[in-house]
């Protein structure tokens, strides 16, 4: 009896067996394609100072990353969102930054608009196509629902590099690197400049941020709070931050709320630019004039800075980068890693301002100097691309 | 069809000749108005900022753009129908006015008359489908909505365009302290209601909704009014998109999104049944007011997302319950206070 059951359990299991090990040789099989010319090296470990901080002048260049001769390598690019003028900007760059490498075959780019589905099969199927370089933006969804599509490419044999937003996970163990801005260092620029602004007396603040619970926001607002502990003159007006879903006309609408209930405001922090448009027009709206805005570069803010500035005498601005630039350094490390090179510029980055319309931050312009007046309203000024190339891409 | 010809007798009101006060009442414009009455009434005890000038003057474009959306809604639904090519048409109108109305363009007034009457003809599309093939309007109008959602993509490369200086100054002045935009919803909202209540035309397009068979067997080409219900749903949405570029200046390429369901909500809160016939502008108008102070008290009352959605959800959801329980009839009113005596002696 016994034996007949447990042979009885056996055929199950060993079909099972059987089955596994069939799919486990149709992976090795796509992995010994891909894997083939980069004969040895692990997808999960490189020598490119995965996880490190720094700031923006460790850049280093395509140049000295990309052999001069070596096997052509194809480069996928998922973004999660990619219908707006950010991550238009964001592949442009990409693609500036491959044209600097002779072996990069091609860009492919899969746009996943805000739909989580579409997404994560953009992942697998360019890792089913035995892409060797998966660039990922993880924003269609929160950041670890990307992860089981992120790790699938992984284990397929890609070099999966995710940016400008978290997937969670670990990094040499779910895919080898993310690269983007510390979303707390920005918090902090932005509360320094506006400590700064106010002076000794202080004044009230408000924050408005991204979705509900949304992990940017919340890592920003943490920065900011860090910097109003010490600063106690400085008032923050709500215990949480406002939430926008970074959309200028639902900005529009919370910020009349808060001058509906807050009679007071002397600053206001925001962290998407284009949102922050969508709080000056509830000013223009209210008939008031705007106080002080720290938020990230947008080319509205940009080029109608001095306008503004002349009806409204408070107003001041100030921006960090909107971090176009963040998938350059996740292709050149994908580069390095691809052809066993190294890489050592930072994976996340401090931003400091770069645009300020008092003048007193280091290194920063004046509003009417980042001003792209060519390129549409939602352009960012401190992109990396050339005049030429932000032409070619907005016309 | 029989239902048509009994209700009238079965409502004693009518053979009795209602007094004043009943007619009155059993408008579904004057529940609505008592809602936006209320509601006035309570926003200063829960957030005193929300009845504040800033606060109305901020509040009062967005009420008069959910308010133009939701006219056409009102003729959609009056119709029997529903129009979810909304979004699509306030996106594709607003889109066009900001990529083509500089002077270096089209010109801002080409801009707006090309913003609202191509955008319309996707409605006409919608409405000719569904009037002469009788498809059902959900799926027709998620189609339109699709085609004009990548005409925008087209059009814009996936770019914003900002609006010229002329026309987002413009949609910001107040005339005699009120916002242009709400003079504009005002002006809408009395022109399609004498129309539809003071003309024969208006009485025609009502009765068709009602009972699209009678009217077609005492004459009326029934297929004219659906097929202009739709083409005017979408050409007042484009008009409101052409204004909503304005109040942003930068209009998303998802601006219209966000009065998909407004719309809606306010056409049920007016007091306009969605199984189609007798409407109510003036009461779609006032709950588009309604939902725009609404969601300006919660802003007001509290950060807080999760609680604003909720509290919103629960008081439109309230609203829309006693508007469709209550619609137009005080014995039941009367009779819910009768319940309760009974159940406590």
């Amino acid at each position: 009896m016994s034996t007949i059951s447990r042979s009885r359990r056996l055929i199950p299991m060993a079909s099972a067996v059987a089955v596994a090990a069939l799919i486990l040789a149709g992976c090795s099989s796509t992995n010994a394609e891909n894997g083939e010319e980069n004969a040895g090296a692990n997808n999960l470990e490189a020598d490119i100072a995965a996880g490190s901080v720094g700031t923006v002048d460790q850049f280093s260049s395509m140049a000295d990353i990309c052999p001069s001769e070596g096997d052509p390598i194809t480069v996928g690019v998922v973004d999660g969102i990619g219908t707006n003028s950010w991550s238009k900007t964001v592949l442009a760059e990409i693609e500036s930054e491959a044209a600097q490498c002779e072996l990069i075959e091609s860009v492919e780019f899969v746009a996943g608009l805000f739909d989580l589905e579409a997404t994560t099969s953009g992942i697998t199927s360019l890792a089913a196509k035995g892409t060797d370089v998966i660039l990922v933006i993880p924003d269609a969804g929160p950041g670890e629902a990307h992860l089981p599509a992120i790790r699938q490419a992984t284990q397929a044999g890609s070099i999966v590099i995710n940016f400008a937003a978290d997937p969670q996970g670990e990094r040499g163990v779910d895919y080898l690197d993310y690269a983007d801005q510390s979303a707390k260092f920005v918090g902090i620029s932005k509360a320094e400049w506006i400590v700064d602004q106010l002076g000794p007396d202080g004044g009230n603040l408000v924050f408005l941020g991204g979705p509900a619970g949304t992990l940017v926001s919340i890592q920003e607002f943490e920065g900011l709070q860090e910097v109003l502990a010490d600063n106690p003159q400085i008032n923050l007006l709500t215990p949480e931050f406002v939430v926008t879903n970074w959309d200028p006309a639902q900005a529009q609408q919370a910020m009349a709320g808060l001058l509906a209930q807050f009679p007071e405001i002397d600053a206001i922090i925001a962290d998407y630019g284009a949102a922050a448009a969508g709080v000056i027009r509830a000013y223009e709206a209210a008939g008031l004039s705007m106080p002080l805005l720290a938020t990230t570069d947008d080319n509205s803010l940009s080029c109608n800075f001095d306008a503004l500035k002349a009806e409204m005498a408070e107003y001041e601005l100030a921006t960090v980068s909107s971090r176009t630039w963040i998938g350059r350094v996740a292709l050149r490390k994908a580069v390095a890693a691809y052809y066993g090179g190294s890489n050592d510029e930072p994976s996340i980055y401090e931003l400091a301002i770069v645009e300020d319309s008092t003048g007193t931050a280091p290194g920063s312009v004046l509003p009417s100097e980042a001003c792209l007046p060519d390129a549409p309203p939602d352009a960012t000024p401190s992109t990396l691309l050339s005049p030429d190339e932000i032409a070619a891409l907005f016309n | 069809m029989t239902a048509v010809h009994e209700r009238p007798t079965g409502r004693p009101e009518i053979v009795d000749r209602a007094s004043l006060a009943r007619t009155v009442w059993s408008w579904p414009g004057t529940r609505a108005f008592l809602a936006v009455a209320l509601l006035f009434a309570v926003s200063p005890l829960i957030a005193l900022g929300s009845v504040s000038e800033t606060a109305i003057i901020s509040m009062l474009p967005f009420a008069a753009l959910t308010a133009i959306v939701a006219v056409g809604q009102t003729l959609v639904i009056q119709q029997g129908g529903l129009d979810l090519s909304i979004p699509g048409a306030i996106t594709l109108g607003a889109l066009i006015v900001a990529r083509f109305g500089a002077d270096d363009a089209w010109g801002l007034t080409t801009a707006i008359v090309v913003a609202v009457v191509a955008t319309s003809l996707f409605g006409l599309l919608s409405g000719v489908v569904i009037a002469v093939f009788g498809l059902p309007p959900l799926v027709v109008t998620i189609a339109s909505n699709a085609l004009m959602i990548g005409a925008v993509q087209a059009i814009s490369g996936g770019f914003n365009a900002q609006t010229t200086d002329e026309l987002s100054s413009f949609a910001l002045t107040r005339i005699g302290g009120i916002p242009v935009l709400a003079i504009f919803a005002l002006i809408i909202v009395l022109a399609v209601h004498i129309v539809l209540k003071g003309s024969r035309v208006g009485r025609r397009f009502e009765l068709v909704g009602e009972n699209a068979r009678s009217a077609s067997n005492i004459g009326v080409a029934t297929r004219g009014y659906i097929v202009s219900a739709y083409w005017l749903s979408t050409a007042l949405a484009a008009a409101g998109g052409v204004l909503l570029a304005g109040l942003l200046r930068s209009p998303t390429l998802t601006a219209g999104n966000d009065y998909l369901l407004p719309s809606i909500a306010a056409v049920v809160l007016g007091g306009t049944a969605l199984t189609g016939g007798r409407g109510s502008i003036i009461g779609t108008a006032l709950g588009a007011l309604f939902l725009a102070q609404l969601s300006q008290l919660v802003q007001t009352f509290t950060q807080a997302t999760a609680v604003q959605n909720i509290v919103q959800a629960l008081i439109i959801g309230v609203g829309i319950v006693a508007q469709l329980q209550l619609g137009g009839n005080p014995g039941r009113l009367k009779s819910l206070f009768r319940i309760s005596r009974n159940t406590h002696p």
